[in-house]
């Protein structure tokens, strides 16, 4: 199912629909939905559970219900079943799950303790982030501000609003402004960068 | 143009969720939504991108903008610096030359006593008693430019004496 150069191709996968119940998915078929998906499932998983080391433990058992439930498939294509299991999944850990912080803690260790990269590094190239570099300072200078007391400092946007003295509503829409603009930037630049 | 005023609230409320800035029931009300919403777990997805990248290239530019902010302020401020060496240059090669003349003889040990003085005043002042002075450590704190004046001085004062022994 890969292309003459040996990539995954850019369109969704479809299942057969004439496979029958008995027949799992084939592991070329879910190496390419891995090879696919795997990034944005992982941005995902860490954006609904704000934890990198849950989101892996999530997202090895999405790909392992891939291999086992692929095949009954009922969706138009293999990504929206993929991430509706994400997201189940990704519930039932939270509530199931008590210690996430103590799992922060443990993967903050491995990453001072090991050469691999960090959750940033692995979401986001290095071209991408220099050129987000660039668009931050291409904005106007109070939307740089929110953007970086948000982001950096985690300060929420109430609290930004108190102590910039300035009304929740102008920081929420210069924060929104401002991620437009770098959404805008990084799409002309890279596409949707998504798969 | 709705297309794309939809894509972007569907982005900037997939945004405020990964920031966990939506109330619970908006919350909780996300999530179902999320279940059998692809377009919305995409927008997650690139928000969650969005966000650490951010967090990436704020962290970067930090790191490197206090030197280089360093960098910037000593290059500005050299002139200044060379203006206040210059000025203590000359104002120690002054001292020293006043402090050389037959009137100054015992100004620069009367200025060492007033300073061991002021010392031992603002010693007392903290409040410590002054059997427990160790004069060597006040003597240390004596400026340099000082002791040289002095050492100059006396210098100075027996070259002087010489040459008064040679014109006699």
């Amino acid at each position: 199912m890969l292309n003459d150069s040996g990539d995954p191709p850019k369109a969704t996968l479809k299942l057969s629909q004439e496979r029958s119940l008995e027949e799992r998915i084939s592991p070329d078929e879910v190496q390419l939905v891995y090879e696919t998906y795997h990034r944005e499932l992982f941005a995902f998983l860490i954006g609904v559970l704000n934890d990198p080391s849950a989101a892996q433990d999530v997202s090895q058992v999405v790909f392992r219900r891939l291999i086992e439930l692929g095949h009954t498939a009922q969706r138009e294509t293999i990504k929206g079943w993929l991430f509706t299991v994400a997201m189940n999944e990704a519930l039932d850990y939270r509530r199931k799950v008590v210690r996430q912080r103590q799992h922060l803690e443990e993967y903050c260790k491995q990453i001072e303790n090991s050469q691999g990269p960090t959750v940033d590094e692995v979401l986001v190239s290095e071209e991408e982030a220099s050129r987000l570099r660039e668009l931050i300072t291409q904005l106007p200078k109070d939307q740089q501000q929110v953007v970086r007391l948000r982001i950096h400092t985690g300060k929420t946007f109430a609290v930004i609003a108190t102590e910039l003295q300035v009304p929740l509503n102008t920081v929420l829409t210069r924060m929104r402004l401002a991620l437009d603009k770098l959404r805008k930037g990084m799409h002309n630049e890279f596409g949707s960068g998504n798969e | 143009m709705m297309s794309t005023d939809m894509d972007n609230d569907l982005n900037w409320l997939a945004m405020r969720y990964v920031l966990g800035e939506l109330s619970e029931s908006d919350r909780d009300a996300f999530e179902q939504r999320l279940l059998g919403d692809l377009a919305a777990c995409e927008a997650i997805a690139a928000a969650s991108r969005m966000r650490h990248g951010l967090h990436a290239t704020i962290a970067d530019s930090l790191v490197h903008q206090p030197s280089q902010q360093i960098v910037r302020s000593s290059a500005r401020s050299l002139p200044a610096v060379a203006a206040a060496l210059l000025c203590l240059s000359v104002t120690f090669v002054g001292v020293g030359y006043w402090l050389s003349s037959p009137v100054s003889n015992h100004i620069a040990a009367e200025l060492v006593s007033r300073w061991r003085t002021g010392m031992d005043a603002s010693i007392d002042d903290s409040d410590t008693s002054v059997d427990e002075i160790d004069d060597s450590n006040v003597e240390s704190e004596i400026p340099e430019w000082l002791i040289a004046g002095v050492a100059l001085e006396n210098q100075n004062s027996s070259n002087g004496h010489d040459n008064e022994v040679k014109d006699n």
